[in-house]
């Protein structure tokens, strides 16, 4: 049995997860182990899209020639592989699927956004995949900055009702070619996430803190303007919440799973204690250097 | 996927290579159904079918994680779940992917949800002109690309797997027209840009006819007073347009047939006509070339 520490949960598992952060308590929060899923799952109140059913608590979802998953009541994640699959990608859609099943199952609400720390607290990147959120971290990481999360930020309250995140775990993905404009050695063949995807996990196991972080600021990347130039615009909190609200993790399963309430609610209470930008910048060319210039230019702090 | 008999055929496919009248069509469409202005910006049809956002809310998944062979398997069901999930009768979804089948075998328009499709067809030799001119590069470019047998259109660079759209195989442009006029298991309507622009009335007529669009003559003609070419273009001119590729000057370019003469060169005609007399003659586009 294996041991770990992820999206802010402790975590058994019989299969072992190079991505997670080891770890050792008394009692886990979630159990993973390979066994057989059910057939289907039944009843009104189950929502049945493409080879995903759910309701509130049990999520059973199938990734074609990968693997079957069974997540129920927020602590069981079951495990039925395919014949021939191979573990990276059996990983891959367990960490980005059957676990945010978990979060939401749980009443925790996981943002779409990758994370660096600035001051006593952490700024957060925005944007749906392919805007540029790991690779922008990964810029600022060549810069000297820590990075907190990749790709999900875990929200909620801690004890003073203070609105707080958890990172998810110490890997970024990163395409093939980011490596190249970020100024970074080519990736490893043995780094791939999937046996025939060009895209790449960066570990960063020795940086990574488990403790939760008041949100300083956030930044909503738009990788696809029809601009020449990345260009910063600061949202009112309307419109700051129209996008954030755009920026859910598997929003199909928030709506499935009647999660909205406490959605918005987080969002809505983030809008109007943080500064939202909106960065929009062409997808035709390499900006980054200019992107990490408007970037610092607009933390707080900057003089 | 559940049983499929319960899946409702509501799905009208607006099929077509590149630049050739399915966004006029789809403007059109979206006068007649709203009643009101148009906004070519908020355009009242259903998407195109390999939107990356309509695939990944359908199948809760990231699909930048997907192989492309994966999605094409994918494909068929998610447009069973839009076609039993959505409330309205029809949909109308646009697709420039030719009919072929995925690595599973299985068409990847599914047959269930599938209603009927409009296949708008245009010569060759104009959509050449006008593609060179959608992509910001040259007619070269374009023809390479028309003569390409597993030509695709939006295929990102590096493998890359990011953008909104999926790669779409197009194969050629005979390959395109062939695919989607052949025998497929839903009724398939073909409107010939040049009889678009020619008697307007009577095509688009025929084709509300055949999607089973209830429409008085008097809607017709306002919805088609307010598609005219250089209404869509004033418009671009005013707001801009968001399908609007980032490379090209513009969408809405000139919206005439048999233009080629004063663009192409005599070895760029003979290079589309070699590859694609057969179906040119098939629809009536060799004798244009002769004359």
């Amino acid at each position: 049995m294996y041991s770990y520490w992820g999206f802010g949960l402790n975590i058994n598992s019989t299969i072992e997860f190079p991505e997670l952060l080891p770890a050792v308590f008394d009692q886990p929060d979630v159990h993973i182990f390979k066994g057989t899923v059910p057939m289907q799952l039944e009843g009104d109140n189950v929502v049945h899209l493409v080879k995903v059913s759910m309701n509130s608590t049990a999520y059973l979802h199938s990734v074609p020639d990968v693997a079957d998953y069974y997540v129920s009541n927020g602590n069981e994640i079951c495990v039925e592989a395919k014949p021939g699959a191979d573990e990276k990608s059996i990983r891959l859609f367990l960490l980005s699927n059957a676990m945010a099943a978990v979060l939401h199952q749980r009443d925790v609400i996981p943002l779409h956004a990758a994370a660096v720390y600035h001051e006593d607290g952490i700024v957060l990147f925005c944007g749906h995949s392919g805007a540029g959120k790991s690779t922008t971290v990964t810029a600022l990481q060549k810069k000297g900055y820590t990075v907190f999360s990749d790709d999900v930020c875990v929200l909620q309250y801690d004890e003073n009702a203070e609105l707080v995140a958890l990172p998810s775990y110490p890997m970024i993905k990163l395409w093939a070619d980011s490596f190249q404009k970020i100024g970074l050695n080519a990736a490893q063949e043995t780094d791939k996430l999937r046996p025939e995807l060009a895209k790449y996990s960066r570990f960063y196991h020795n940086e990574f803190d488990v403790s939760a972080r008041k949100i300083k600021q956030v930044f909503i990347l738009n990788g696809n303007a029809k601009g020449d130039n990345p260009e910063i615009e600061k949202l009112g909190s309307l419109a700051a919440f129209k996008l954030l609200q755009q920026n859910t993790y598997r929003h199909s399963q928030m709506n499935a799973m009647n999660k909205r309430a406490i959605h918005f609610s987080m969002i809505s209470k983030l809008t109007s204690e943080v500064a939202v930008y909106k960065i929009s910048r062409p997808g035709n060319r390499n900006t980054i250097d200019e992107l990490i210039a408007l970037i610092e230019s607009n933390l707080p702090g900057y003089d | 996927m559940t049983d499929l008999k319960t899946i409702p055929k509501k799905i009208i496919w607006l099929a077509s290579y590149p630049k050739s009248g399915n966004t006029w069509f789809r403007a059109f469409l979206t006068a007649l159904l709203g009643e009101g202005d148009l906004n070519i910006n908020a355009m009242k049809t259903d998407g195109i079918f390999s939107s990356r956002r309509i695939f990944d809310s359908s199948a809760d998944l990231n699909s930048t994680f997907l192989y492309d062979r994966e999605v094409k398997n994918m494909l068929p069901d998610i447009y069973r779940c839009q076609a039993r999930n959505f409330e309205r009768d029809r949909l109308f979804i646009k697709v420039h992917d030719a009919y072929t089948l995925n690595a599973n075998g299985a068409p990847i328009i599914p047959e269930e949800p599938s209603l009927c499709a409009v296949y708008f067809i245009r010569n060759p030799l104009d959509v050449a002109c006008s593609f060179a001119g959608h992509n910001g590069g040259t007619i070269d470019e374009a023809i390479e690309l028309m003569n390409n047998e597993n030509g695709y259109l939006a295929k990102q660079p590096g493998n890359r797997n990011v953008n909104n759209q999926f790669a779409q195989l197009m194969l050629s442009w005979s390959g395109h027209v062939k695919s989607w006029n052949k025998n497929l298991p839903f009724p398939v309507l073909v409107l010939r840009y040049e009889d678009m622009l020619a008697d307007t009335k009577a095509v688009f007529t025929r084709a509300v006819l055949f999607m089973k669009i209830d429409a008085t003559e008097e809607q017709i003609d306002k919805a088609i007073a307010e598609t005219k070419f250089e209404k869509l273009q004033q418009q671009e001119g005013k707001t801009g347009f968001a399908e609007k590729n980032r490379n090209s000057k513009q969408f809405f370019r000139k919206g005439i047939s048999g233009d080629w003469v004063n663009e192409l060169t005599p070895l760029q005609v003979k290079m589309i006509v070699d590859k694609h007399q057969e179906v040119m003659h098939r629809y009536g586009y060799l004798a244009v070339h002769a004359s």
